[in-house]
């Protein structure tokens, strides 16, 4: 049983909806039993979130406009990929989920605001809109296929926005709905993104949430094997607009991949490795424009004659806070209460490291945050300043994170050595450094301008390029 | 940066009663512009330096839109229409044929060979003596004039010598180019002889024959118009202003081009800077040079991050790139760094296949245009370019610069390439039947 996931890029239009209608189809020759994922088509999640949010101030303009926006580009793809059969009866519900949005939206107008959940039910739309048109177009070319709305299977809790699964619930919703469909040979066309709480709210699963649908789908129906269909042949050394050299990695460890999504690798949403993992399915990443290619497979346990490739992840727009005092004023306590406060004031930390001797703490924050996160830090330490001690806040603006991310090789050697010895070599200035014991990761802080140029010469230099590039 | 150098910025400039001065792109030292000079004290490159702050007020799209419907000298010249960047000279001194104004092609067939939709193809063979080169030198040899040169000269693998010696005979000067021995595509040799030049074939590589004109220059009072001198790079700026005019001004996400001694990379990445300081265009495209493998050193020193400056012993069939220590290394360091470009390098077997492609669609063009296509096509293969961009690629030079290497490719000649395209004739008896024969599967 395999689950095909694809992504708003990848369904972006008409002709892309037909193309992976084409890859699908390729499958299901292979793989009796399919069940298909889509996210909403490219550009339509935020479309929806512009309207709410227009809605909540007033401004009808906007959302009637979005509305008719998404209404044309809908009805277009209908009008190109259905068959006559249907094309009435799919333009009529495309129609009526549309409808729905101006209900939504006027409803929020009246209200004056936009709550999270008023927000979930309002993108919810875009994935049910493209997963009734791609079922239309696969049942068009051939293929027994029919939409599904998650809100009916998937149950969250209520956090809505970045809802969790209720996995014991799921999976019996799931299994129900979907087996007898398999069975028919049927592919279920699943709403990416969307769920519901048990009392039938629709929620949504967090940005990126079509790839966690495809691994509670997975694990629901014990899946042979998940993918993620996507614009890029795999996880890759680099990302490929800094390095066109990056190669794409065959096999990644769960753990490889997990973190790799953390560091924003933006292929994988972070928790969709949980539910693989638990019944240890296999992920694998690949590309709709180029399917051929056998993309990146996550296991378990990945061959064991692989050489240590590590992946470089490079995350810009940050700022650095170092909070750092003289002999007596600096006490453990110091680096518990700035953490705090800044947790407190809703502030992602996204690296903190504080050296041995040297009094002083590094973190790093969202460019986005660091006036917020300043503010906060001053008041946390307004008595300390008063009574004269020496604790004192330094800033540096625009900076970066490069994350080397890699399973040590089976010689035990880790990449942890050789990047350091590659980075003195380029000469870099490193302001801040951050490693976990896993060894699984090295994350090193530089200035903003300096970071395109470090990554590659890292890439190069630790021979992560392989063969040659754009060649498959 | 990392050796401690750091680059100038081009900002205002200004001298009593010139809008514009050179600038040291190492060490910021200004000299005058009526100076004869192409580099500064300290050995680093020059700049010309407009004055921004004022231009700011003066220049307009609407401007520049307005003078497309000039029928005359200047602004009927694809250079000269945007004087005020370029060298704001009185109307009389320029020596121009007029040139630019190339066209901006699609084709679909090359759209679906290099994987990008929204593909365009700026065709600068379309220039008086068929390569972008005139751009350049219409502002270079405009300047001798100004300076009251008798005499100029460059270094060439071809189409500079061309278009110098063209633009040398419009002007009434006397013109000398130095080749490096046999290394010189035919169209181009013939061109240069053809408009006069004093052609001296020298026996080394190019590299070997830019050092030695730079001695001759200083020595005997010539005025050198390689693409170290700063107002070569003025004119080649052109381009990018022609195309963005062309797109609407609406910046692309690339613009990719064949880099060799890396003038055009240096001119693309001033003219956008400029645009952007001046407002003219909202975001900067990502500049891609691409080389050939055998002729590297830039590519090389990329990867590197740029840490250090790489030189090779340059070898390729794409002669017109063949260049193995670029003059404009830090202009074009400094270009990429503005645009957040990248460097690619492609094979001669995969440059050829690309002007077999690009010849097929009717445009044609000589060896070198054709790697910026293979280099986009590897960038497409990389996902370095993405589905739903918009890719212009800069072609160089016609296809008549190079009809011999055209005709090896096609009669499956060349050396270590097995083309994929070949397009062999036949010979056939003079007969009906053997036409049908020949033509079965067309017909």
């Amino acid at each position: 049983m395999l689950v095909m996931k694809f992504g708003g890029t990848s369904v972006g239009s008409a002709g892309l909806i037909s193309r992976v209608a084409g890859i699908v189809q390729d499958a299901k020759a292979d793989k009796d039993h399919l069940v298909v994922v889509v996210s909403a088509m490219k550009g339509v999640t935020d479309s929806l979130i512009e309207a709410a949010r227009a809605a909540a101030e007033g401004n009808d303009e906007v959302y009637w406009g979005v509305k008719a926006d998404l209404l044309a580009k809908h009805l277009d793809a209908v009008g190109e990929l259905v068959g006559d059969d249907d094309r009435v009866e799919i333009g009529g519900v495309i129609e009526d989920r549309l409808h729905d949005l101006e209900r939504l939206c006027r409803s929020v107008a009246v209200l004056g605001e936009l709550t999270v959940r008023s927000l979930d039910m309002v993108v919810a739309i875009g994935e049910k809109l493209s997963s009734i048109i791609m079922a239309a177009t696969l049942r068009t070319q051939g293929t027994k296929a029919q939409a599904i709305d998650t809100t009916q299977i998937v149950i969250t809790d209520e956090s809505f926005g970045a809802a969790n699964p209720l996995m014991k619930e799921t999976r019996v919703k799931v299994r129900e709905s979907l087996l007898p469909l398999l069975e028919r040979g049927v592919v279920p066309v699943v709403t990416g993104y969307i769920g519901a709480t048990a009392e039938g709210v629709p929620t949504t699963l967090g940005r990126g949430g079509s790839d966690y649908t495809a691994a509670i789908i997975g694990g629901c129906l014990d899946a042979d094997e998940v993918q993620i269909w996507t614009d890029v042949d795999g996880i890759l050394t680099a990302d490929p607009k800094i390095v066109p050299e990056a190669r794409t990695l065959e096999e990644l460890s769960y753990a490889e991949a997990a973190e790799l999504a953390y560091f924003g690798a933006d292929v994988l949403h972070p928790k969709t490795i949980k539910p693989i993992v638990e019944q240890s399915i296999p992920l694998r990443i690949k590309n709709t424009f180029n399917p051929a290619h056998p993309g990146t497979l996550i296991i378990e346990k990945p061959g064991l004659s692989r050489h240590i490739t590590p992946a470089i992840i490079s995350t810009k727009d940050l700022g650095l806070i170092i909070v750092a005092g003289g002999d007596e004023t600096w006490t453990p306590e110091v680096a518990a209460r700035a953490l705090s406060r800044l947790a407190r004031a809703g502030v992602d930390v996204l690296m903190f490291s504080q050296s041995f001797s040297e009094r002083n703490l590094s973190l790093v924050v969202r460019q986005s945050d660091m006036e917020h996160s300043l503010k906060a830090l001053q008041r946390e330490f307004e008595s300390d300043f008063d009574k004269g001690s020496m604790l004192h806040l330094d800033v540096q603006e625009h900076v970066a994170t490069i994350s080397m991310v890699g399973v040590p090789g089976e010689n035990g050697a880790s990449i942890v050595p050789q990047t350091f010895a590659a980075l003195g070599k380029h000469g870099t200035k490193v302001l801040s450094i951050a490693q976990a014991s896993s060894e699984y990761n090295v994350s090193f802080v530089v200035t903003e301008d300096e970071v395109d140029e470090t990554v590659r010469f890292l890439h190069h230099e630790l021979g992560l390029q392989g063969g040659r590039i754009g060649a498959d | 940066m990392f050796e401690g150098v750091f680059y100038f910025s081009v900002f205002s400039y200004r001298v009593k009663g010139m809008s514009y001065g050179l600038k040291c792109i190492l060490c910021g030292a200004e000299y005058p512009p009526m100076e004869i000079r192409y580099s500064c004290d300290c050995g680093g490159l020059l700049d010309v330096a407009h004055d921004l702050s004022s231009l700011r007020g003066q220049l307009s799209r609407e401007l520049f839109d307005s003078r497309l419907v000039e029928r005359t000298p200047p602004y009927n010249s694809g250079v000269w229409r945007y004087k005020e960047l370029v060298l704001p000279v009185d109307n009389g001194w320029m020596v121009s044929r007029p040139e630019g104004n190339t066209n901006l092609y699609r084709s679909p067939r090359l759209s679906k060979w290099v994987g990008v939709d929204d593909l365009y193809l700026k065709h600068e063979g379309e220039n008086p003596t068929g390569s972008f080169k005139d751009r350049g030198m219409t502002v270079g040899v405009t300047k001798a004039k100004l300076l009251g040169c008798k005499a100029v000269a460059c270094a060439s693998t071809g189409n500079t010598s061309a278009s110098m010696a063209a633009y040398a005979a419009l002007a009434d000067l006397s013109a000398i180019v130095f080749i490096p021995e046999g290394k010189v595509a035919s169209g181009k040799l013939s061109q240069a002889l053809a408009y006069g030049a004093r052609t001296l074939e020298v026996k080394g590589d190019f590299d070997v024959v830019m050092r030695l004109v730079r001695q001759v220059c200083e020595k005997f009072d010539i005025y050198l118009l390689n693409s170290i001198n700063p107002f070569r790079i003025e004119g080649q700026k052109s381009i990018i202003f022609e195309m963005l005019q062309q797109l609407g001004w609406v910046a692309p996400d690339w613009i990719v081009l064949p880099a060799g001694n890396l003038g055009n990379v240096s001119a693309f990445g001033k003219a956008l800077w400029e645009l952007a300081e001046l407002g003219l265009v909202e975001r900067m495209p990502r500049l891609a040079a691409v080389q050939a493998r055998g002729a590297n050193p830039f590519y090389r020193s990329f990867v590197g991050g740029f840490r250090k400056r790489e030189k090779v012993k340059a070898q390729t069939l794409a002669t017109a790139i063949r260049i193995g220590d670029p003059v404009s290394y830090h202009r074009a360091v400094r270009a990429l760094r503005w645009t957040n470009g990248l460097v690619v390098e492609v094979s001669d077997g995969e440059i050829m296949d690309a002007k077999a492609q690009i010849d097929m669609a009717g445009i044609g063009c000589e060896p070198a245009s054709a790697a910026a296509v293979a280099g986009a096509k590897r960038l497409v293969g990389a996902d370095t370019i993405r589905l739903g961009e918009t890719v212009v690629i800069v072609l160089t030079g016609h296809l008549l610069k190079d009809p011999q290497v055209t005709l090896d490719y096609h009669l499956e000649r060349l050396e270590g390439i097995t083309p994929a395209y070949a397009n062999r004739p036949v010979l056939i008896e003079p007969t009906v039947e053997a036409v049908r024969e020949a033509l079965e599967d067309d017909l």
